[in-house]
């Protein structure tokens, strides 16, 4: 497959906006402050699969069987698309103390239990802002957010969540790691993820795999791809003024 | 904490239901299947004589097992049975001649392997019951039974406690029900006489009688945990947790006629369920709220106690202990062992509160009351209470141990069964890591059911028990709660 063919149409997914030139505005709670950027440089890629693509995993469900679902759910836990694309990865450029403004949203961070299913499977969610935790289902979920520190965790929060609370926000305030695995104590079948973000330089990998990130100040970069269930992979990038920069990160069956 | 209010008789009546009869149930029979010109032992031992017993006979039998006589046969293995009755796919002496992945057994090795005719032999020889030349069932005489629902393929296993061995498998699909009914608990006579199955999604609870007939069935919405009060008539049947939203009724069922009433609990999602020996009262949680009742159905009053507490604990299992004294419940969420004064009766106030591995489940007393055992679903682990000191004995995990949920003690008190399920669980989920691989890869991602055996002396795993997928809720008629 030609991973740029497949760039040509990633590039008119840019994520974020060129910020406004300017002095420093803010600084959040990881250090990282928006500034100017003087020529802004970017960088696309894509995340691909090579390989046999492992089966989807089956997962009984053992509770709440009339919402959640009778029998198995599967789980296609290494999503690839029709050309190879690799999806639900997460793109992050390391190191990077300041630079673009975060992008303006649309709405709050959402996260939906409905039908007993995280939703979405993996997002991006700026560290320190709140999440909005749905629960429409007419049973008692319980979240429990675990930062995943290298090979170790802690619980980030943990609550129940009945259907009379259908919305309850909580900031992200992870200390150490930037990943994050959702889990319900209440339905051992679910699972989601959510990466912090400490820069606006990470952004989730398209259904093609593709990814685009735009207003990154010029220089030498270690960027970092990270999938839930393949782990991670870095590879070091030279963005040149007002230039681009081109990275394919390529997984194989473990 | 007190009661957040008392139902009496003069305020509310209890019994709101009517009865069920199943009546014209046309029973099937299981254990005395009679097949006309099935084979017989003689040519099944001539083909395994002539495939298998150049290796798997004399003092060093490979992997333990003799097949040179029927009396051999039977023994099975070192590890588990080869023959169940009745039931050929599920019997490991068929099942290895003609599923091993790597190739049957025993062609794997280079040897020649039985023949279709020899394999449809033995296939018809075990599903007539694996007779001797004279006739003779295998373990027809069983000791103490321990019957084992496999909640995800629609069977049930029946385990002899003496030897430790599968010696039935009762497939329900084979009495019309779908393979997705799930079998979920099973409570015993206390002489042995009938055994009672809850099927969650086929809303039926089944009575079979020691031959594993079916004897009569009650129709009932989303039944899960039950309890027999082995003083009376009386058997108690509580909701599933797959329900969302089922009655805040408990079924009260006379096991003579399998007629019911329905008892409102006044409780939402009323999960766990148990009865305290020597009285009326029985015992009720929730799913949904930090409440627990006790029930007197022939007073016709509903105890209510809020327990409090800022998350729900969601109840799982109650357990009442031999003495009538004691009663534990576990809860999910919060994962802890609440124990009960039940002397101080109305009041139900939590005594103690046992903080344990994550997800307990299903408790059950030993005969002296002085241990408990719980698997922790969450935490593939079995917590060990000691209720003298009420503090956590040990934790035991090991082999065999996989998102535990069933539990049972012997007569005698020696072993504790603990049931798991085994699933497939997420990588990186909590609960994932200890799973059980079974002995022998048949394919088609074929996984087990296990039932550890548990030393109660030691609290040391002596065997491994593996039982069809998803085992789930224990019965026996040794003392055991729920």
């Amino acid at each position: 497959m030609s991973a740029r063919r497949t760039l040509s149409g990633v590039l008119c997914l840019i994520l974020f906006a060129f910020p406004a030139p300017g002095r420093v505005t803010a600084q959040n709670a990881g250090g990282y402050q928006v500034a100017a950027v003087e020529n802004a440089a970017t960088l696309v890629g894509r995340v691909t699969f090579d390989g046999q693509v492992p089966r989807a995993r089956r997962f009984m469900i053992t509770k709440d069987v009339e919402v959640c679902g009778l029998g198995y759910r599967e789980r296609q836990e290494v999503d690839v698309s029709d050309d190879g694309g690799l999806r639900n990865v997460v793109i992050s450029i390391q190191g990077v103390r300041s630079g673009k403004a975060w992008p303006e949203r649309e709405g709050r961070y959402e996260l939906s239990q409905e039908d007993c299913v995280f939703a979405p499977h993996v997002q991006v969610v700026r560290a320190g802002d709140e999440l909005d935790i749905l629960n429409p289902d007419p049973v008692l979920h319980n979240v429990h957010a675990f930062e995943l520190i290298g090979s170790a965790q802690r619980t980030l929060f943990n609550f129940g969540q009945p259907p009379e609370e259908p919305v309850i926000t909580h900031a992200l305030r992870p200390r150490r790691g930037r990943e994050i695995r959702l889990e319900c104590d209440a339905h051992d079948f679910m699972l989601g993820w959510i990466f912090a973000a400490d820069t606006p330089y990470a952004v989730l990998a398209d259904e093609a795999g593709g990814f685009a990130i735009d207003g990154v100040p010029p220089g030498t970069y270690t960027v970092r791809a990270w999938h839930p269930y393949l782990g991670t992979k870095e590879q070091e990038v030279t963005l040149a003024p007002g230039g681009s920069g081109e990275i394919v990160f390529t997984y194989v069956p473990e | 904490m007190q009661p957040i209010w008392t139902l009496s008789t003069a305020t509310i009546p209890i019994l709101i239901a009517f009865a069920s009869l199943a009546a014209g149930f046309e029973a099937s029979p299981v254990d005395h299947l009679a097949r006309a010109g099935v084979a017989g032992y003689p040519e099944v031992q001539q083909a395994l004589d002539r495939a298998c017993t150049s290796c798997h006979s004399g003092d060093a039998p490979a992997r333990g097992l003799r097949l040179d006589s029927w009396e051999h046969i039977v023994a099975g293995s070192e590890d588990r049975t080869a023959v169940i009755p009745f039931h050929a796919e599920r019997s490991p002496l068929l099942a290895l001649a003609t599923r091993l992945e790597g190739g049957p057994h025993p062609a794997e090795l280079g040897e020649a392997e039985l023949t279709e005719t020899e394999i449809e032999s033995i296939r018809a020889w075990i599903d007539d019951g694996a007779r001797s030349a004279e006739g003779e069932v295998p373990y027809s005489e069983p000791g103490q039974l321990l019957y084992v629902a496999n909640q995800g393929v629609a069977t049930v296993a029946i385990i002899d406690m003496g030897t430790n061995r599968v010696v039935r498998i009762i497939d329900l699909q084979e009495l019309g029900f779908p393979p997705n009914c799930m079998p979920h608990h099973i409570v015993v006579e206390p002489d042995g006489s009938h055994w009672y199955l809850s099927l969650i999604a086929a809303d039926v609870v089944l009575k079979f009688d020691r031959s594993n007939q079916l004897v009569a069935r009650l129709d009932i919405e989303r039944p899960g945990l039950l309890a027999l009060d082995p003083e009376s008539d009386l058997l108690y049947v509580a909701r599933s947790m797959v329900a969302v939203n089922p009655p805040s009724t408990i079924g009260v069922v006379r096991r003579t006629d399998m007629t019911m009433e329905q008892v409102d609990t006044f409780l939402p999602r009323p999960h766990a369920v148990a009865i305290r020996p020597g009285s009326a009262t029985v015992f009720t949680a929730s799913l949904a709220v930090n409440t627990v009742a006790a029930i007197d159905p022939l007073e016709e009053t509903v105890e209510l106690a809020d327990l409090g507490g800022d998350r729900p604990h969601t109840f799982i299992g109650l357990a009442v202990s031999p003495d009538a004294r004691w009663m534990v419940g576990t809860t999910e969420l919060t994962s802890q062992v609440f124990v009960f004064d039940l002397d101080r009766l109305p009041d139900m106030i939590p005594v103690d509160s046992i903080p344990v591995n994550p997800a307990p489940w299903h408790p059950v007393f030993t005969p002296d009351g002085r241990q408990v055992y719980v698997g922790n679903n969450w935490g593939n682990s079995v917590t060990v209470i000691d209720m003298e000191t009420r503090e956590v004995k040990t934790v035991i995990e090991g082999r065999g141990i996989a998102q535990p949920h069933g539990s049972a003690v012997s007569p005698d008190g020696k072993y504790a069964y603990v049931s798991s399920r085994n699933l497939e669980m997420p990588d990186g989920h909590s609960k994932a890591g200890h799973r059980y691989a079974p002995r022998y890869d048949l394919g088609d991602n074929a996984t087990a059911g296990t039932v550890v055996v548990i030393d109660t002396d030691t609290q040391e795993i002596v065997k491994v028990i593996e039982v069809p997928e998803y085992g789930s809720g224990l019965g026996t008629a040794a003392p055991r709660t729920p």
